[in-house]
């Protein structure tokens, strides 16, 4: 079984000459221009509060991503003991034309989840649209206020959180968090 | 270009030189050289010291017991044969014209018969303190990985992003501070990320060895930390075909490898040799003591070849070797800003449940690396050894994110979110020269050019590299003399140019500086050995230190380069002493070493806002450290069968600047083992052993570079075992190596996962090494 037959050993040195050609795939040289541009990139959030006809937006925007030039905020500008309905659009304006967020984000309600919290301003926010297990998702709603004073808004966008804890902010991962500051005057 | 048109040339160039090399022979050119065995078995001894005492030359023998002295005037010679254990053997020998001469040696009856045989001759331009792992302690460590392997080496830890990502750490440093050198190759990877693990298949090692201390300016200068050698089995010296082949069975993660190799060598006017190898390995979600942890699995092959032609003063070697990995990311560990990271922290279990699967999701990292050398070497009887080198590697890096915003486009399913490729070509000449008045020596000229593009994701800007190394070596050696001394130095320059920033405009970066190593070894007596190792080494800023702007993800931090930032540089002092002496060795390692202009992330006052929040910024700074520690090893033979080890390695890290400690510094290790010798002696050996493994808390961190506290300390048990056995004519040897015996809940601080998972908990190995064919290979 062991017995060194000089043919065999030439083949098998013949299989390695054979092996080395075929196992050198030269693997693709890096000439592959960079194609980095589908990157997905959330760059803006509008709050779009509606009374009647009237219509007020409020962006916080940061069009060049992490980093860079330190993004903007706009003041939330609202008038004291009125109702408002509020719609939430998010896009990345980093692309040319603005990619719409808010779409693929309505497709995929039940993994998404808005959470609005306010601190010191009269300001009630409350979520009306629901995904298919009657849970909220946070795209739309109301928003009550009552005397004048200031405060911020905090709104939290999360993925994939689980929406019946007691705590749903302390589940999924956050995709957004931005924090306006808020009058009502 | 064409690589098989590459090595048709390369094969037909070695070939047409052999032609030749066939050289007159005049007096002073003869040679002395034979096989030496053992008398009683009739086996060939490797390491034998074979010296002629009036011409004060020497060599040692080869694993296949040959040994060749080359260049010798006509005349008659005293050889002198030496080995531990062995009788001293003299004799006369006429030298006239090229002589063949074999001997036998016999060993003495009082000394024990088990003994460990180490070469005593390091290899030009690594006399520096290290450790190497190979043989039994090798193949029994080789499932786990290369860097988990290299962690048995006493003072080598690992920096790990979960269970399969581990990178080596020497004296606190690791990364771009620790060269890999890839079968003489300075391994061109991604080092510089801290979830970028080598891309080495430890199966195609038989040695891996570890240099401590800035002390290797032939491979390059920037090993602040040391060097880490993999090195292959060398191509076989004789006649006939053989293998080995290799199993391995994990429990935690199921996970199997098989590796297997076979070479041969030809004989008569074409003296060729190869040998193929491979490795396969998959393994599925890894548990801790109390849950799966998602997407932990993995899944890798490699391959390499090696062809050789060996003649007495020509050799040429082609080698080849491929590694492809695709590794799960721990899903829990996916975090999109600092108040999830916080969560996942506090949360008693990772919010994402696991089962056992040996599915791979997104996050992910795919990984391929290919490396491809020739090498050609030719010695002058006049001149000594010229050896020339060309080498090609080609790094692919593509990590996938866990999901993408607001849902996922299924035709960029297959795309990943970073890729970065990364090719390099190098040409190494390479002159040992002939012994002069007991120095032996090397210059060497390397030229290395790099290419690194980022196909997708903004992280860091491709780069474009040029590197000139020259060296010079010298080794005074005497036979007569207790003390070897070795001193180097080195010369690099660099040019870097990288396109960054909006504009994409280039811009050029010169780096050049000196490094130098003085070694010295001192053997005062039989039972002694002291090691001294001074060196000075330098490392330029990293693509990633100098243009890193946004989020690092995993670690919810956000990190700023600094273009202007300047060369590291280190002086590095390193001592080893070592006794030995009936049945202890003890030995104590030392080191003390500053760096100027140290790179680090210095926590910045401001956060960076952005859509998922503020972030804590890190900006690169650059400042003076300083670093000591100790590696000590005690080892005690308790009789016949029983063996203890202690172990202890401690480092303290300090910023002089800030004057506050370093980040991801190894805390404190103890280790005990006792060992039982089933078969103290047998050839093979077989054995349980049950080690101890108590590491302590770290407590010296920097204020604010971390938002959560190191974790608290930990002991291990492990048990090892292996047993050679006999199946008829087949050998072969079983092992049993069980970690975290008591599947203890633990985080390490070196796991950029402790945020969010305990680390693994009790993993029984299972594994099976077989020689196989004509020549039985142990």
């Amino acid at each position: 079984m062991y017995s060194t037959n000089k043919n065999s050993l030439l083949s098998l040195a013949v299989i390695f000459l054979l092996a080395g050609t075929l196992f050198v795939g030269c693997k693709g040289d890096d000439d592959a221009e960079p194609d980095g541009t589908d990157e997905e990139l959330i760059t803006t959030l509008k709050m779009i509060f509606s009374q009647g006809t009237e219509t007020l937006t409020y962006t916080f925007s940061d069009p060049d991503g992490d980093g860079g030039n330190a993004p903007t905020v706009d003041t939330v500008v609202l008038k004291a003991g009125a109702t408002y309905t509020f719609d939430v659009q998010v896009s990345d304006e980093s692309k040319n034309p603005a990619e719409d967020i808010t779409e693929e984000i309505t497709d995929e309600k039940d993994e998404h989840l808005f959470i609005y919290t306010v601190n010191g301003a009269n300001l009630t926010m409350t979520i009306v649209d629901q995904d298919s297990n009657g849970q909220p998702v946070g795209l739309s709603g109301a928003a009550v206020t009552g005397a004048t004073g200031t405060g911020t808004l905090n709104v939290v966008l999360k993925h994939e959180p689980d929406k019946t804890a007691a705590d749903p902010g302390a589940t999924g991962e956050t995709d957004i968090e931005v924090t306006f500051a808020v009058r009502v005057e | 270009m064409k690589r098989p048109t590459i090595y048709l040339f390369w094969l037909v160039a070695a070939i047409l030189c052999l032609g030749t090399t066939a050289t007159a022979q005049t007096s002073c050119k003869l040679s002395l050289s034979g096989i030496i065995r053992d008398v009683e078995s009739g086996k060939p001894m490797p390491y034998v010291n074979v010296y002629l005492k009036e011409a004060e030359q020497g060599a040692v023998t080869d694993h296949s017991g040959r040994y060749t002295i080359n260049g010798l005037c006509s005349g008659e010679y005293t050889v002198a044969c030496s080995h531990i254990g062995c009788h001293h053997y003299q004799e006369k020998v006429l030298v006239a014209r090229q002589v063949i001469k074999n001997f036998t040696l016999k060993y003495s009856d009082n000394v024990l018969e088990k003994i460990v045989v180490k070469s005593q001759r390091l290899p030009l331009g690594i006399l520096a303190p290290g450790d190497e792992l190979s043989g039994d302690e090798l193949s029994a460590r080789q499932a786990a990985g290369f860097g988990k392997a290299l962690e048995a080496l006493p003072g080598v830890r690992t920096l790990n992003t979960g269970a399969s990502i581990s990178k080596p750490v020497i004296q606190g440093l690791h990364s771009n501070r620790v060269l890999v050198l890839n079968n003489g190759i300075r391994q061109e990877g991604q080092q510089w990320g801290m979830e970028h693990a080598p891309e080495i298949d430890p199966f195609a090692a038989e040695k891996l060895k570890v240099i401590k201390g800035a002390g290797a300016v032939r491979y390059g200068a920037d090993a602040i930390g040391g060097v880490v050698l993999m090195e292959p089995r060398a191509l076989p010296a004789t006649k006939g075909w053989q293998g080995g082949l290799q199993q391995a069975f994990q429990s935690n993660g199921r996970q199997l490898v098989s590796s297997a190799f076979v070479e041969t060598k030809l004989g008569g006017r074409l003296p060729l040799s190869g040998r193929l190898q491979g490795t396969y390995k998959k393994g599925g979600n890894q548990r801790s003591p109390d849950y799966f942890l998602a997407n932990t699995g993995l899944e890798e092959y490699n391959f390499s070849y090696a062809i050789g032609l060996e003649k007495e003063r020509f050799g040429s070697e082609l080698y080849y070797s491929q590694f492809n990995t695709r590794l799960g990311v721990f899903s829990g560990a996916h975090i999109g800003n600092l108040t999830d990271l916080r969560n996942a922290f506090e949360a008693e279990r990772p919010r994402k449940e696991a089962d056992f699967t040996y599915d791979l999701e997104r996050p992910q990292q795919k990984v391929e690396h290919e490396l491809f050398k020739a090498k050609s070497w030719w010695k002058s009887a006049r001149l000594g050894k010229f050896e020339w080198q060309y080498s090609r590697q080609y790094n692919l890096r593509q990590e996938f994110d866990a999901h993408s915003i607001g849902g996922r486009d299924l035709s960029v399913l297959e795309n990943p979110e970073i890729e970065f490729r990364t090719t390099t070509h190098a040409v190494d000449f390479l002159w040992e020269h002939k012994k002069v008045l007991q120095l032996e020596g090397m210059l060497g000229a390397q030229y290395q050019y790099k290419r690194s593009k980022v196909n997708r994701g903004g992280l860091i800007p491709g780069s474009e590299q040029n590197r000139l190394g020259l060296f010079w070596l010298e080794r005074w050696r005497s036979f007569h003399s207790l003390l070897e001394l070795e001193f180097g130095l080195r010369y690099d320059y660099l040019v870097m140019d990288v396109r960054a920033g909006e504009s994409n405009e280039a811009t050029e970066l010169q780096y050049d500086g000196f490094s130098s190593t003085l070694g010295m070894i001192y053997r005062p007596a039989e039972d002694w050995r002291i090691h001294v190792g001074l060196g000075t080494a330098w490392r330029s800023p990293n693509v990633n230190e100098l243009f890193s702007d946004g989020v690092h993800h995993g670690a919810a931090s956000f990190e700023k380069g600094r273009v202007d930032l300047g060369t590291e540089k280190a002086l590095n002092t390193q001592l080893n002493i070592r006794y030995e002496h009936n049945n202890i060795s003890v030995e104590i390692a030392p080191f003390f070493k500053l760096v100027d202009d140290f790179i680090y992330l210095q926590p910045s006052a401001e956060p960076v806002l952005t859509i998922r929040g503020a972030f804590p910024a890190f900006q690169y700074e650059q400042a003076k450290v300083r670093l000591w520690g100790t590696d000590a090893q005690v080892n005690y033979k308790l009789g016949e069968f029983w063996e203890w080890q202690s172990r202890y390695s401690t480092i303290r890290a300090r910023n002089l600047d800030e004057e506050e400690g370093l980040v991801l510094m190894p805390a404190d290790r103890f280790q005990n083992q006792l060992q039982f010798n089933l078969q103290p002696d047998a050839e093979l050996p077989a054995f349980v052993r049950l080690s101890m493994v108590h590491v302590l808390r770290q407590g010296r961190v920097p204020p604010e570079a971390d938002y959560v506290p190191p974790p608290a300390a930990y002991h291990l048990l492990n048990l090892e075992a292996a047993w050679p056995l006999q199946l008829g004519k087949q050998q072969l040897t079983v092992g049993l190596n069980v970690s975290n015996l008591l599947d203890t809940a633990y985080r390490d601080y070196l796991n950029r996962f402790r945020y969010f998972a305990d680390d693994v908990g009790r993993n029984i190995t299972f594994y099976l090494k077989m020689p196989i064919g004509k020549n039985k290979v142990h």
